[in-house]
């Protein structure tokens, strides 16, 4: 921990950041995210493995955006992260100065995105086996018995939008359900409503989840939004050979286009 | 392709799901895949379980 | 009406249950699911959860439901015609609310009732019956002695259960609409003991800050935009706080329509959300998050309280613990409360 204040005060005293985006205390003994703009708040960091927060989703913030360079204490999620948000056009190395933390703790200090790209490169990257194990099992089950579970639980959705809030790629500042000409996913969170909505989400992030499981744990009625998201990158992976986050050069397969991509579902 | 699959395992019903590149000059091929789907889709009989959704939950 | 107290067992309670259903009542209880316990339409007691602090989502949605229709109308020969079905709230008694709930209900009661006369709100209002539970237990996020309640406040039930050591509850009948639900099933009920201290039985949750004192504090921090940028920094602006609070009441309007038929529909809403307060003309007043954390806390302990004279926060704590990202609201009260003005 002593390393990433020390770190931290760095970034700050050399410019390489205004504002440092990391984990501190928060209520009864959970971490919460923290801004430290002066080096002498740099005491406040922490770091355990109950840290699993995206802290990605700040580097959106235009209130974060608006204190300066940031810096980020990055786990392997975030750094995939902040390589996707940089491949849409989001983050440049004027924005952010990311210093990647291992499991462990250990730092590791990106001088810039190409870096960061390059480690990210050789880090193979496991979804959680409780999730991936969930999505199997709902593959397993019948047409019907898929249609009951999704409608038993996402009935239960009353549309609050931590999962979008929580997400660092949902950075639109007009999200699709906020354009009434026309309505195209229905507002009020009837059963209807409740679906189009997560079907339109999990749509929007095919080929960009980078699967940290945040919406899931964002939900207040612990719905598990994020296996939809999963299940649409561990699709991509196999129909696409696409992971997100992964390269700083914009190939996902729904912005791009290669004559070998699988034709199969027209007719 | 990602979107049939995401219908799928959300359960809904893909038979009843088309996709097809038609050019408008291809008005043969309009007529075909039309009277195609309403042929296949009158044999499935109307799609009732998604009807129920339309103000199921609205008190 | 002087609050009469009596004593039921925990055995008989299956025989309330069966005698308010019998009566027409569905009955909305705290049922646990997994890690969470939300309130849910219950038959029996045996589905009923005793034993946890507070349910995650609040039952405002009995009076106030997250989708509500308001009216329906169809088109027929070129015309449109208003389909005037009045809507008949099925009688409902809500089990099991904490007393905190209880005053909030009393808070949603004046906002809906207090210029305009709220239909929708006092149609399923007058057909509500509270029975509250007092607490014998509070966690850290729990600050209802600040908002100027208490674990074991009348206000806002019906009736009012404290549970006793044997698992019996003491039953205060607090009103009207209470002694009728009592009333029915008389045979279940005995006289209280003389010697049940109701005091000792509630959990002890000593004073965080001053309740009557925090409009003043927080209205003069208004300006305070360092305040409010530092407290609001980590906010995502999602809508799970206001969804889960038993006061808040925000709602937007959609109308919707299939084929001919539709029908407009009032639904939750929160300030919380980046657009809430977009204009047509593009201006939005409330564009940063801190200005919206503001509102919602100056709207809780400020406006409410001045407009309504009634708490806009009951200290329940669900807030706090459904939030994403740890927004404590009692933390940040505090705060306020030791700013200098």
């Amino acid at each position: 921990m002593e390393a990433l204040q020390k770190k931290a005060q760095e970034l700050l005293t050399t410019c390489r950041a205004n504002v440092v985006i990391g984990y501190g205390q928060g209520s009864d003994d959970k971490p919460r995210a923290i801004f430290v703009t002066d080096p002498a708040g740099a005491d406040k960091l922490i770091f355990n493995d109950t840290c699993k927060q995206n802290l990605g989703v700040y580097l959106m913030k235009a209130e974060v955006k608006k204190l300066g360079k940031m810096g980020i204490f990055a786990t392997k999620p975030v750094m995939r992260t902040v390589v996707l948000l940089a491949s849409e056009n989001q983050l440049t190395d004027i924005d952010v100065t990311v210093i990647g933390v291992n499991e462990d703790g250990s730092l590791v200090d990106f001088e810039n995105l190409q870096a960061l790209e390059n480690h990210v490169k050789t880090i193979t990257f496991e979804p959680d086996p409780a999730d991936k194990a969930k999505i199997e099992a709902i593959e397993k089950m019948t047409v019907e018995e898929r249609w009951a579970y999704w409608q038993d639980q996402l009935s239960k959705c009353f549309k609050c939008y931590a999962c979008r809030s929580a997400c660092p790629m949902c950075y639109c500042s007009r999200c699709t359900v906020e354009c009434n000409q026309p309505q195209w996913i229905p507002v009020p969170s009837h059963h209807l409503g409740n679906f189009e909505w997560h079907m339109m989400r999990a749509m929007h992030l095919v080929g960009r989840c980078i699967e940290c499981g945040e919406c899931g744990r964002a939900c207040p009625l612990d719905l598990p939004v994020h296996l939809l998201t999963q299940k649409m990158a561990a699709d991509a992976r196999k129909d696409f050979g696409w992971q997100a986050g992964m390269s700083l050069k914009l190939e996902n397969p729904l912005s791009s286009f290669k004559p070998d991509d699988k034709e199969s579902f027209i007719k | 392709m990602s979107f049939r699959n995401l219908m799928d395992f959300m359960g809904i019903d893909t038979r009843r799901v088309y996709f097809s590149w038609v050019s408008a000059a291809e008005g043969a091929k309009w007529a075909e895949v039309v009277n195609n789907v309403n042929k296949e889709i009158q044999k499935l009989g109307p799609y009732e379980a998604y009807q129920k959704l339309a103000w199921a939950g609205v008190e | 009406m002087t609050i009469e107290r009596k004593k039921i067992k925990k055995e008989s309670l299956g025989q309330w249950f069966e005698k308010m259903t019998a009566a027409g009542n569905r009955i909305m209880a705290p049922k646990r699911n997994k890690k969470q316990v939300c309130f849910e339409t219950v038959t029996s007691p045996a589905e009923v959860a005793f034993d946890y602090v507070q349910t995650t989502v609040s039952a405002k949605r009995a009076v106030f439901p997250p989708v509500e229709e308001m009216l329906a109308y169809k088109f027929a020969d070129k015309e449109t015609k208003l389909e005037e079905k009045e809507i008949k709230p099925q009688p409902t008694v809500v089990f099991g609310i904490r007393p905190c709930d209880a005053d909030a209900f009393v808070t949603l009661y004046e906002v809906f009732s207090r210029d305009y006369k709220d239909d929708l709100f006092l149609n399923r209002w007058e057909q509500t019956t509270f029975i509250g539970i007092s607490c014998i237990q509070a966690d850290s996020a729990c600050f209802c002695t600040s908002t100027g309640g208490n674990p074991g406040n009348t206000k806002g039930s019906d009736v009012l259960l404290t549970p006793l050591k044997n698992g019996d509850f003491l039953v205060e009948v607090v009103t009207e609409k209470g002694k009728k639900i009592v009333t029915a099933a008389e045979n279940l009920f005995s006289s209280a003991d003389s010697d049940i201290d109701k005091e000792s039985l509630l959990a002890k949750l000593p004073n965080k800050f001053e309740g009557k004192d925090m409009k003043a504090k927080i209205n003069a921090q208004f300006d305070n935009e360092a305040l409010w940028s530092r407290q609001s920094m980590r906010c995502i602006g999602c809508g799970a706080c206001a969804y889960v609070c038993p006061t808040c009441q925000c709602f937007g309007i959609e109308d919707e329509r299939f084929g001919s038929k539709g029908k407009r529909i009032r639904c939750w809403d929160s300030c919380c959300f980046g657009l809430f307060t977009l204009h047509t003309s593009g201006h939005n007043p409330r564009h940063t998050q801190w200005q919206r954390w503001r509102q919602r806390l100056m709207h809780k302990f400020s406006y409410e309280p001045d407009n309504l004279g009634v708490p806009g926060c009951v200290g329940c704590g669900r807030c706090s613990r459904a939030c994403p990202t740890d927004m404590n609201i009692l933390e940040h009260m505090l705060e306020i409360a030791e700013e200098k003005a």
